[in-house]
């Protein structure tokens, strides 16, 4: 659906280049909710706004939907931005308009009649629930209720894609949640391909079904949301899993402190559910002692990590080992 | 002295209104301009932006005594003659233009620039996005504008008095200075104290109404 490749973008600040974007390319399919994450400065918003071409790439290749964006003309290039729905940590609502008139600016631009355009905005509304907010202005709401009209505003003209740029960042965890629900719904209801710019793991978490984890403009990682969870492949990754509140800190655990071995265990989907624990120390002559855990829900499954102490003969805790392997549970020594 | 008082007041009142309506068709569209032809701007014309704001300056940085006697050549050509009220109203419409100008470059770019990104990301072009976004966002703020400029108007307006214009400047001069008649020329700047006033108040009302932030 959109196949980014080798994106470059630069600046100059202070006589000095900064490359925003490096070389990045990715590819997100129909209908998937796409993550890309990174810490402030990584280049993850220059990015997203190459794909509407807000920020003019220096070099590479957008494709939308068969249709190559860095190569449109302006005229065009408007055009096709009424496919690409976008929305903004800060909103972006028109302070001197009320919710109807938000959410009827694209439709104006796009040239609908005024009575198309009356029961277009009614549905939006109903659809994200603020019909009896019609009349308001942006002051008059909060924060999730702002997004709501943004993200009514970005879908009125039934785009192929919408962009979130930081879209929750700016709201507390509830507004967050209420957001993502809203999103997810979008997604499955709509078919739109959402893509989502984030520093915020709980956002990834709770809806993306594929991540990209950027760095100083690079994409270090690219992994379904799971795997990122049970195998990440980058320390970025790691930081991540770990800023998630509750999670396991490897950090904390050392191994020097421990008469047996440390494993770290990794459990999805199925053998989240199974009884693995008792199941172990029934099979086999050993003790095993919990040093922390956690389960995650993902969208599709559970993710759950299990830090153990294993303490017995080195053969059957080898067999052991062997055992969890069986079950589809990955196992890392600390 | 009501009847000393009502022509000239009459005058200052057409000369201020007309010239303010002449000095916004002007200076509207050349803040505008001045907004969106400056680097990333919608429609980035740096030589443009460069040439606008020199001249801007220039007639800005003019005293308008002086620039009324420039431009009498051009006020008798638009309106056949360069002294009385209707001719006093080019060189006003002209001194007040570049500073309506700059008022309206300050409201613009008052407006948030994510909102102008939200028009470029919706599919807006230039003129829409002008339209429905920068001038409804920037309303509050250009009446405040525009009510400064008719105050500023008045005061310029005064001193055309001087140089042949008509209104309550003239008449200030003529009775209080000339003929030593303080009592007109403290009437006359009362009228225009509460004239201002008025203005002002009306103004602020209207801004505040229209605000909805």
């Amino acid at each position: 659906m959109i196949k980014i490749s080798n994106l470059n973008k630069s600046f100059e600040i202070d006589g000095k280049k900064i490359q925003a974007v490096n070389n990045v390319s990715l590819d997100i399919q129909r209908g998937e909710i796409y993550g890309i994450i990174g810490y402030s400065g990584a280049g993850k918003s220059t990015l997203l706004r190459c794909v509407n071409r807000i920020e003019e790439p220096d070099s590479g290749n957008i494709i939308i939907d068969g249709v190559n964006i860095t190569k449109l003309e302006n005229g065009q290039l408007r055009e096709e931005r009424k496919n690409i729905g976008m929305i903004f940590q800060h909103f972006s609502l028109l302070e001197q308009k009320n919710v109807y008139n938000n959410i009827a600016l694209p439709l104006e631009i796009n040239g609908y009649s005024k009575d198309e355009i009356h029961s277009r905005v009614l549905e939006l509304l109903d659809y994200v629930d603020l019909l009896d907010k019609k009349e308001a202005y942006p002051s008059q709401l909060s924060g999730g209720q702002k997004q709501r009209v943004a993200i009514a505003r970005a879908i009125s003209n039934n785009p192929k894609v919408l962009l979130s740029d930081e879209g929750t960042s700016a709201l507390d965890p509830r507004t967050t949640e209420s957001i993502l629900d809203l999103l997810r719904q979008i997604n499955q209801d709509l078919g739109i391909t959402i893509v989502m710019i984030t520093h915020q793991m709980e956002v990834v978490k709770a809806i993306c079904d594929k991540v990209a984890i950027m760095e100083n403009g690079q994409v270090v990682e690219i992994n379904t949301v799971e795997d990122l969870f049970t195998k990440p492949k980058t320390k970025t990754a790691k930081l991540f899993i770990n800023s998630l509140q509750g999670d396991i800190q490897d950090e904390i655990i050392d191994p020097m402190n421990f008469k047996g071995k440390i494993f770290r265990l990794g459990f999805l989907g199925d053998s989240a559910n199974k009884p693995i624990i008792t199941d172990l120390v029934r099979k086999f002559d050993i003790d095993v002692n919990i040093l922390s855990g956690n389960i995650n829900k993902l969208q599709m499954s559970n993710i759950g990590h299990l830090i153990l102490e294993f303490i017995g003969e080195k053969d059957e805790i080898e067999d052991s080992i062997d055992y969890l392997l069986e079950q589809d549970i990955i196992v890392e020594e600390i | 002295m009501l009847d000393l008082l009502i022509p000239p007041f009459l005058e200052t009142i057409y000369m201020v209104s007309v010239s303010t309506v002449f000095s916004l068709i002007i200076g509207f569209p050349l803040g505008i301009l001045l907004v969106i032809t400056e680097k990333d701007g919608l429609w980035e014309k740096i030589l443009l932006n460069n040439i606008l704001n020199t001249v801007i300056n220039i007639l800005r940085s003019i005293p308008f005594i002086i620039l009324i006697i420039l431009l009498f050549p051009l006020s008798s050509l638009i309106v056949g003659t360069k002294i009385g009220t209707t001719a006093t109203i080019v060189p006003l419409s002209i001194a007040a233009a570049p500073f309506v100008a700059r008022l309206m470059e300050g409201s613009f770019k008052e407006v948030d620039p994510g909102l102008i990104e939200l028009g470029v990301s919706i599919g807006g072009n230039t003129y829409e996005i002008i339209k429905k976004v920068l001038i409804p966002e920037a309303l509050p703020s250009i009446i405040s504008g525009i009510t400064l400029t008719i105050i500023n108007l008045i005061g310029y307006s005064a001193m055309a008095g001087a140089v042949g214009g008509g209104g309550l400047g003239n008449l200030a001069l003529q009775y209080g200075y000339y003929r030593y008649q303080t009592d007109v020329m403290i009437l006359c700047v009362i009228v225009i104290v509460i004239l201002v006033q008025m203005i002002q108040w009306l103004g602020n009302k209207l801004a505040l109404r229209v605000n909805k932030k």
